[in-house]
């Protein structure tokens, strides 16, 4: 799988080249996933750089696609207060049964999920009836200029990185989950969601 | 803050903890600048007065990629990337599209390149802001909903 392979090779720099994300955006994550509450799942859980941001002694579960990520993980994951297991798995393809979760936690997650909208039916269908999904994202701007700027540097991040130009806020809405919430972080391109089954 | 398991060091965290924003936009506004800056002087450097000026602004605009590619590179892993790419490269692209017909009619110097390039990023860096500042906050659910 081209994508996996992808990120394998990205486990190796991930947490240099994300130092500058958590160190700027790590207070807005923090306030976001203080939210979680029950049954937690972490979608791309990547090297584990999100763990700190959790709320202590929650019962987690992080998955990732990339087995490269997952080992790395494991190893930040000895350090959280709570239950944390940490497992590969592809959020296209949940082995979870219906209602399981009733938090799910996405940081910086469906720019590169390939089928994002795929992805984010198999959440609502693991999430319980009242649970909520908290996602920091970074999204396609509405700015005309600012739009066409990101289509141009997706196509040449895409075989390296994220893509850049993902329109999220739709597909959550074409997911068939309702935005209770939406925060702009910096200017419309960096956002907090706070997501509702029904 | 329980920074008991944090990846990152206390003095970072701390940082954070006292909402030093400001340092972060310190970082946004310098990479603004110095793109410009820099991209301005090497088209000084390597674009020679006697090329035509078409020629000059196409190269200048790949030249001011470059060279912000590499500025970005540097910077994001101490600011985060989205601060510093959108008017980083605004700001280089304008500069060296700009700064390369300049050098190929032979009458402006280096200082002054200098100048127009710290002019165009603290301008651009300082819109960002502005736009940033506007943008910034909670968005309305009726007004999204209804887009969708």
């Amino acid at each position: 799988m081209d994508h996996i392979e992808k990120w394998n090779r990205a486990a190796r720099t991930f947490d240099w080249l994300n130092m500058g994300v958590e160190r700027r955006y790590g207070a807005h994550k923090r306030a976001l996933f203080a939210k979680a509450w029950g049954r937690v799942m972490l979608v791309a859980a990547g090297t584990g750089l999100d763990f700190s941001w959790l709320p202590p002694d929650l019962d987690i579960v992080a998955i990732d696609f990339s087995p490269e990520m997952v080992k790395r993980a494991k190893l930040r994951a000895v350090q959280y207060s709570g239950r944390l297991a940490v497992v590969e798995a592809d959020v296209e393809d949940l082995k979870f049964p219906d209602e399981y979760f009733d938090t799910v936690v996405t940081s910086c997650t469906f720019c590169s999920v390939p089928d994002p909208v795929k992805g984010l039916k198999e959440i609502r269908r693991v999430l319980k009836p009242d649970g909520r999904m908290l996602m920091f994202e970074h999204v396609r701007p509405g700015n005309f200029l600012l739009g066409i700027m990101m289509d141009i540097m997706t196509s040449a991040m895409r075989k390296i990185g994220p893509e850049l130009n993902r329109p999220t806020a739709d597909n959550i809405r074409c997911a068939g989950f309702k935005i209770t919430r939406e925060f702009n972080v910096y200017l419309d391109m960096v956002k907090l969601f706070e997501v509702a089954k029904y | 803050m329980d920074t008991s398991f944090s990846p990152y060091t206390p003095v970072i965290v701390t940082v954070m903890e006292h909402n030093a924003t400001w340092i972060l936009r310190c970082v946004d506004y310098i990479s603004t600048i110095l793109a410009a800056c820099v991209t301005a002087g090497i088209i000084s450097l390597l674009i020679p007065s006697h090329w035509s000026a078409p020629v000059g602004m196409f190269l200048g605009m790949i030249l001011s990629m470059a060279v912000f590619s590499i500025i970005f590179l540097v910077l994001s892993f101490l600011a985060g990337p989205f601060g510093i790419l959108m008017p980083g490269m605004a700001s280089a692209m304008i500069t060296g599209m700009v700064c390369g017909m300049m050098t190929t009619a032979n009458t402006v110097s280096l200082s002054k390149l200098f100048t127009f390039g710290a002019v165009i990023g603290l301008g651009m860096a300082t819109g960002f802001h502005i736009y940033d500042w506007v943008l910034h906050g909670e968005v309305s659910q009726d007004k999204t909903q209804r887009r969708a």
